[in-house]
């Protein structure tokens, strides 16, 4: 108890006298740090008599004068014993704790309907503070939660499969529904953007793991939930200001992370395929395909338009060039990000308020995409009729504004070939262009008057305009009533709206408008032009707009005996969110003005000027559409606890909601949850001094998840307007499917929490097992049936897993040293599954995690030819269409799982007069990644191209020569190369490598200016931070000069580094 | 202002409140597009889905002699074309082909549609009897076109034993099905069609969408495949009867240099007289600028034979490419036309010892299709071969709609007619005989693996 960190200030002030031996009567006040009142502290004086301080902070005490040993503590806070010398003259006490960033279990947590002491709790939930999240510099909230809790993940760009959520609490436990865990935000769901929120304006995030815990919100809850909890104002405090603003420095992103063929063997390729006649169809297509300038080249020197040696010295030049460089200097830049928080709070006798603003300004490190957001938060109690009845009022507003006029690296191509000589400007800084179709033609066409054909990227960066502004805002009010000492009603409601407008002005002066207009301009005989797309810009405009309501009543219980206690909530619940959203398309826009001109979308028969023969229709790109969700929910929960050791919890819920086209019955879904806890710490028996705090928590229940996409009946859904005909018409999404069911996640947890002695070493562990039940799977179809496949309730799965959290302090004294670890173990598979899919590679595969790795049996490369081999019926073979077939899990080699069996992370403070350092390393491992590699038959050209589009760097490790197979695994240029060998490397075993690696996530610094100095009036805290990002990769398992998460990404996330000051008066 | 906010909020509670009592909170649609399709305009919704419904098979164009392809164009074709085209080893097929996917697509849609009508009670209006007519002229035609695919030629004395093709007729997923005999598959097309000519009406709304003489029409195609030439002539004249009238070339604007398709517009009015109704098939290998149209056809056409110049882009070099589709648009157009309709009847009519009447069926539509002034109407005393010139016609004005598959199948079943098909690609030579297994093709191996019905022979 003799840390620095604890500050004690106790003030005298001369009372009035009270007669020897008489009780006096001393008065006092338990505050944070920051003079924030703490209610419900307890203050215990010898172990005897214990109070706890009121909603104010202040507490009484009546006793004899003397010498007392007394304890203050609160939950999250160190304790602190104090001897206070008790006689008449003893004046007001104020005790300042100080908060303990070990102890985070010691919390209230919230569900989202009621905020419970963790000692109540039997199911599984994390708790992050303010102080917690407030290391980490970030505009986005959820970005905080990496590495903060056990059993939750944030899956990386190569472990994230399409359209599934990016991150995941214990795995994923469904395939085709929701993966998302539930947001939620103080009350209701959230389910706007969640870059919305200010994360300056939260108080702390709870996350709902289990199904005691989540099964309070039934049918959403089967991906966990993380319930965010707001900042509120204080009654009875001062006017308080917080001030925070930091600024993040970003890294370029590194484009040669990648590994990529030269400009050199690019050049040579198109050489070899120049030989072989292989642009000889695009030379003499109609559709005056674009040829690249080197292809171009040769032409000229084959038909003798240019001599030989002028030509070989022209591709000479472009043989030395990288593109990369000019990305690197004109589409990308160094980020930059700032951030500012302001917020005012405080509160009377009967009212509180918090109040808040927030600006951010992003520069992404696309050179001009730029994001900005305003928020904007007031928060105000009413206590009214003597603490009887509370109303609160919250009005949260967010307005961002997105630039995304560069669109990146995508068009840097020619005929769907990324040529790495494709330069962005000149020497002089000048813009060049890339063609997009046959030189000659362009020029030609620009001769006779049509638009400029050619594509500048740095000019299209120059007049892009591409807005998105999102508005985002949340009324919500709400009423609690004391009906008696142990009751509660509480009547919640939340209106939001989230409003959404991109407007993509295209002038006519960018590349996708003057090819618009020029793809169907007819130049008539007398030279004028015909032009069904009128000249001018192209405005594109994507609106949305959702609206939610959501209404709560809800009956609070809270009755303690002797002995016993019970808590208990039920109520009733309503929701409804309707979304809508349009997209419309004005041609011949004329931005000054506003005004645009009619075209015709009717007729599909304009001529296409560089495909003779062809016609094409006008896009309309006018769409809409409206979907609207309820939901009605009936739940409760009770807790039960004798002697406050023993604590039963049981919760259930009955959701229905407006499911399409199924039966009354079948829309709704009963999902209950029961646990236990027992403090054995507690019992009279239990005698282990160095465990002096020891809890056993059980709990088993069900989650749910469902997939509204599916119906019982035959559905089909009406599509915008055909090209072809104009009509509007029906598509069948869904064969009929009577026996459609919601999905359920049946949880069973069991945990142990415990603490030695001083908390020197701190933590839980809880072991889980989950059995996903009627998941929706899919099932092959013969084709003469209409459907190929058909979903419906047929997969299930299974999960084990252990999540571990330790806290230690390793050292308290002048230097302070603390741990965190955090271990997390999950194994999920499939259990049940009905599509006999005919390829195991990356399928779903029975046994298996949801998301796989199989790959093919790798023989090495034939050293006479370098090609690869496999094995057929165990010997070698290369045999390749033979090869691809045999892909049943049976003949593949499993390679592992896509997503962590292992992972956490361990994190590290020290704090040293008034420093605080905070380094967190993180681990992931038991997992695999695919390395991509050079592929020599493009799917997309559907012919061979040596690997031209491809473009990966491999190509200059290939196998030349007998010999080469001893050094590298990269197989020959072939001309019998085709599909299936291309398939059989890219899926071969040997380009699927360990993802285990330990990373060096970020670092924190932190100065209090307080407890080095102090500090005057008006300042109660001044802090200065820094923060870094994404330092790098200490250690991996493989050799591959990737990074396992970020093995396909054209970089990896960029180094940060923010420096920023909070200060609150 | 605070006031007026939470004065706001509680009129928001007290209507979700009332609005959540109610029984139907939950009965509303969660997607404004989404229908349980219950009603007329529901199943016409459904039957006007037209990139699934007016699709045909691109198998016969590919494989039939109106395409040739240089190596180049071959080389650099996808699996399955390369099959199609070379008639190879393997066999057209495989692989899963949307040929097959397709046409069952359009089957199942019919079947949704046919279940759903006996569920409407008031079934006597012409809409209804339109809906009906519509589905069953849909279902007949998929399985048309997949008996033209995936069959031999049809043979009355072998019927009974060659392979049919699986026709389900409603719409349940879960029914078991098995091939039957050829002779049951094209009963069922009858049928369908039959019942469809007495349901549809005069005009349909649109050409994606079959009329009376649409049914009619496909029907005269179906005899005439089966060498019933009494039914199909009776069909043909059905068809007529309702709808005859021919597109005047003269009146095209025609050029052999641009690559312009000449044809009126079938959308939104059907401006193209000769559309009964209208289906297609894009395919890029078919309408490739490396792949060209048979010589042999080219060199077909008279001097005088506005047809050239309207069907055909002389792409230079003896090269010619297909421009003619009366579709519009860069789909190969195989649905039914009164010119096909014609010639059938012009067959028809040959075949029943009546050459002069089938002469001047030829004549009726050759007249439109020359320069004003420059056609010599054929008689009698000027025609040796009067079936020869009919059928030699009827390849030169139904090029690249897929017919010539059925053509081929049917007239090789009389040796005067039969044709041995050759194709050289990359110097070696493949040959498709007549009658050969080759002119049914396989079936996709998802097909067979799954619900276990017969492959058809190598």
């Amino acid at each position: 108890m003799k840390s620095l960190f604890f500050i004690l200030a106790i003030l005298l002030i001369i009372n009035t006298a009270v007669s020897a031996q008489q009780q006096i009567i001393v008065k006092g006040k338990v505050t944070d740090r920051n003079q924030l009142p703490l209610a419900g502290a307890s203050v215990s004086i010898l172990n005897q008599n214990t109070i706890n301080t009121d909603s104010t902070g202040n507490f009484i005490i009546k006793v004899l004068p003397g010498n007392y040993w007394v304890t203050f503590s609160y939950m999250g806070y160190f304790s602190q014993k104090k001897l206070i010398l008790i006689e008449n003259n003893t004046g007001v006490l104020t005790i300042f704790l100080e908060a303990n960033p070990m102890q985070l279990q010691e919390v209230e947590i919230s569900t989202g309907y009621q905020k419970i002491p963790k000692e109540r709790a039997t199911g599984s939930f994390e708790f992050v503070n303010q102080q917690a999240l407030e290391k980490i510099v970030s505009t986005n909230i959820i970005d905080r939660l990496q590495h903060m809790v056990a059993g939750l993940i944030f899956n990386k760009d190569a472990t994230v499969a399409s359209g599934s959520s990016a991150i995941s609490i214990r795995g994923q436990n469904t395939i085709f529904a929701n993966t998302k865990p539930l947001v939620v935000i103080d009350n209701f769901p959230y389910d706007g953007d969640l870059s919305n929120i200010n994360p300056n304006d939260v108080e702390s995030i709870t996350i709902l793991k289990d199904a005691a815990a989540a099964s309070i919100w039934g049918a959403r809850a089967g991906n966990g939930v993380i319930v965010v909890t707001t900042k509120k104002g204080n009654y009875n405090q001062d006017l308080r200001i917080n001030f925070n603003a930091n600024v993040t420095a970003m890294e370029r992103p590194d484009q040669f992370y990648q590994s990529k063929m030269s400009a050199a063997d690019a050049i040579n390729i198109e050489k070899e395929l120049f030989e072989k006649g292989f642009y000889r169809n695009r030379e003499i297509s109609i559709t005056n395909t674009v040829l690249s300038p080197v292809v171009e080249l040769l032409i000229a020197k084959r038909d003798g338009k240019l001599s030989a040696d002028l030509v070989d010295a022209e591709i000479a030049k472009y043989a030395l060039l990288d593109n990369r460089s000019d990305i690197n200097k004109y589409l990308y830049r160094n980020g930059f990000n700032k951030q500012y928080a302001l917020s005012l709070n405080g509160g009377t006798a009967t009212s509180n308020y918090f109040v808040s603003a927030g600006y951010d300004q992003n520069a992404s490190s696309l050179t001009g995409n730029d994001y900005s957001r305003t928020t904007l938060n007031l928060n105000h109690t009413y206590n009214l009729f003597k603490g009887k009845l509370e109303l609160n009022t919250g009005f949260a507003f967010n307005r961002s504004n997105t630039g995304s006029s560069n669109p990146g690296t995508s068009s840097l191509t020619i005929d769907n070939f990324a040529l790495p000589y494709l330069m962005l400007a000149g020497p002089a800084g000048n813009p060049l262009s890339i063609p997009r179709y046959r030189q000659a033609f362009s020029d030609q066409a620009y001769a006779k008057g049509l638009l400029n054909w050619e594509y500048s990227p740095l000019q299209e960066l120059e007049i892009a305009n591409d807005q998105t502004m999102q508005t985002d805002y949340r009324l919500s009010t709400g009423l609690k009533y004391k009906i008696n000492s142990f009751l509660n009603l509480n009547v919640n409601y939340q209106y939001g709206n989230t409003n959404s407008d991109r407007n993509n002005i295209q002038s006519q002066d960018t590349y996708i408008v003057r090819n618009q207009i020029n793809r169907l301009t007819v130049v008539n005989a007398d030279g004028t032009f015909t032009r069904p797309i009128p000249l001018g810009g192209i405005l594109d405009e994507y609106q949305s707009a959702a609206q939610s309501h959501n209404f709560r009543t809800q009956l609070n219980i809270d009755k303690e005996w002797t002995k016993h206690s019970l808590h208990a909530i039920t109520g009733f619940e309503v929701r409804e969110q309707i979304g809508e959203s349009n997209s419309s398309r004005l041609y011949g826009y004329d931005e000054e003005h506003g005004s645009s001109k009619i075209v015709d979308y009717v007729s599909s028969n304009f001529p296409i000027y560089n495909s003779p023969g062809s016609t094409a229709a006008i896009t309309s790109g006018n769409t809409q559409s409206y979907f609207i969700d309820r939901y009605r929910s009936l739940f409760g929960n009770l807790s039960y606890a004798y002697l406050k050791r023993y604590v039963f919890t049981a919760s259930a819920r009955l959701d229905q909601s407006n499911l399409f086209g199924v039966d009354a019955n079948q829309k709704g879904v009963p999902l209950y949850a029961v646990g236990a806890g027992w403090t054995i710490s507690e019992e009279p028996f239990y005698k282990i001094n160095w465990l002096p705090e020891l809890k056993a928590r059980f709990t088993y229940g069900y989650n749910g998840n469902v997939d509204k996409t599916l119906s019982a009946y035959t559905t089909a859904r009406y599509t915008s307007p055909a090209p072809n005909s104009n009509l509007p018409f029906a598509v069948v999404i869904n064969p009929p499917n009577p026996s459609l069911r919601w999905e359920r996640v049946q949880i069973i947890n069991a945990g142990l929490d415990f603490a030695t002695a001083q908390k020197r070493i701190s933590g839980s562990i809880e072991f889980y097992s989950k059995k996903g039940i009627d998941l929706i799977g899919q099932a092959t179809f013969a084709p003469v049936t209409g459907i190929l496949s058909f979903k419906g309730n047929t997969a299930s799965t299974t999960g084990k897993g252990v999540d571990v959290t330790l806290n230690t302090i390793n050292v308290q004294r002048k230097i302070s040293w603390y741990s965190t670890v955090l271990f997390s173990y999950g194994n999920d598979k499939v259990t049940e599954y009905l599509l006999e899919s005919r390829s195991a590679l990356g399928g779903i595969i029975v046994g298996k995690p949801i998301l796989n790795v199989s790959a093919y049996q790798w023989g090495g490369l034939d050293p006479q030819t370098g090609d690869p081999q496999g094995y057929l019926d165990g010997k070698l073979s290369k045999d390749y269409a033979s090869l691809v077939t045999k892909d049943t899990p049976d003949d593949l080699v499993y390679m592992g799982g896509l997503r962590p069996k292992y992972f956490g992370a361990l994190r590290n403070s020290v704090t040293y007069a008034g420093f605080q350092l905070s380094a967190n390393i993180s681990y992931r491992l038991g997992y695999v990644f695919k390395k991509n590699s050079i592929r020599y038959y493009s799917s997309l050209i559907g012919a061979i191209d040596n690997g031209l589009s491809n473009g990966h760097g491999d190509y200059a490790l290939r196998w030349k020569k007998p010999g080469d197979e001893l050094l590298t695994n990269v197989p020959s240029t072939s001309t019998t190369a085709n599909a299936n060998r291309d398939s059989f490397y890219a899926n071969s075993s040997i380009l699927v490598e360990k993802g285990d690696h330990i990373r060096f996530e970020d670092i924190t610094l932190n100065y209090d200016l307080k407890s080095v100095r102090g500090l005057k009036k008006p300042f109660n805290s001044i802090n200065f931070y820094m923060y870094a990002k994404n330092i790098g990769i200490i250690w991996k398992a493989t050799k591959a000069d990737v990074d396992p998460d970020y093995s396909a990404s054209q970089y990896v996330p960029v180094k940060t580094v923010a420096a920023g000051l909070r200060m609150n008066f | 202002m605070k006031n007026s906010i939470n004065k706001n909020l509680w009129i928001g509670i007290i209507l979700i409140l009332i609005t959540s009592c109610k029984k139907d909170f939950l009965e509303v649609k969660p997607n404004k597009a989404l229908l349980v399709p219950t009603t007329l305009s529901d199943f016409d919704a459904l039957l006007d889905n037209n990139a699934s419904m007016n699709r045909s098979v691109y198998g016969p164009i590919v494989a039939s002699d109106d395409l040739v392809a240089p190596d180049a164009a071959f080389n650099n074709a996808s699996f399955t074309i390369k099959s199609a085209y070379s008639w190879g080893e393997i066999g057209y097929g495989g692989d899963l082909q949307v040929d097959w996917i397709y046409s069952y697509v359009q089957i199942f849609y019919s079947n949704i549609v046919l279940d759903g009508l006996e569920k409407i009670k008031e079934n006597e209006s012409i809409a209804y009897k339109n809906v009906k007519g519509s589905a069953l002229f849909f279902r007949a035609f998929a399985a048309s076109q997949l008996l033209m695919s995936y069959t031999l030629a049809y043979q009355k004395s072998t019927a009974l034993k060659e392979l049919g093709i699986p026709i389900l007729l409603t719409s349940d997923v879960n029914q078991k099905y098995s091939r039957g005999n050829l002779q049951q598959s094209y009963d069922q097309v009858i049928s369908d069609l039959k019942e469809a000519s007495s349901l549809l009406t005069l005009t349909s709304s649109n050409a994606y969408r079959p009329n009376k003489a649409a049914a009619h029409g496909l029907l005269s195609r179906i005899y005439l495949s089966m060498g019933n030439y009494q039914s199909a002539l009776l069909e043909a004249d059905n068809s007529l009867k309702l709808s005859s009238k021919l597109i005047d070339y003269t009146m095209l604007t025609l050029n052999p240099l641009t690559a312009t398709n000449p044809y009126p517009k079938i959308f939104p009015i059907n401006l193209n007289p000769e559309v009964l109704f209208h289906a297609g098939v894009g395919q890029p290998f078919v309408n490739a600028a490396t792949t060209a149209v048979n010589p042999e056809i080219v060199s077909a056409y008279a001097n005088n034979d506005l047809r050239k110049a309207g069907m055909l882009y002389d792409r230079g070099g003896g090269l010619f490419t297909f421009k003619g589709r009366y579709s519009g648009s860069t789909v190969y157009f195989s649905g039914v036309a009164v010119n096909e309709v014609l010639l059938t009847r012009a067959e028809c009519l040959v075949r029943s010892n009546k050459p002069l009447e089938a002469l001047a069926d030829l004549n009726s539509l050759l007249i439109y299709r020359y320069k004003t002034g420059a056609y010599q109407p054929y008689t009698i005393s000027n025609t040796p071969n009067v079936l020869k010139l009919i059928l030699a016609e009827r390849r030169k004005e139904l090029l690249f709609t897929g017919l010539r598959w059925l053509d081929l199948k049917r007239l090789n079943l009389e040796p005067d007619h039969a044709v041995t098909l050759t194709r050289t690609i990359n110097g070696k030579t493949h040959v498709l005989l007549p009658n050969s297994n080759r002119y049914a093709f396989q079936i996709p191996d998802e097909e067979i693996i799954v619900s276990g019905i017969e492959q058809n022979l190598k």
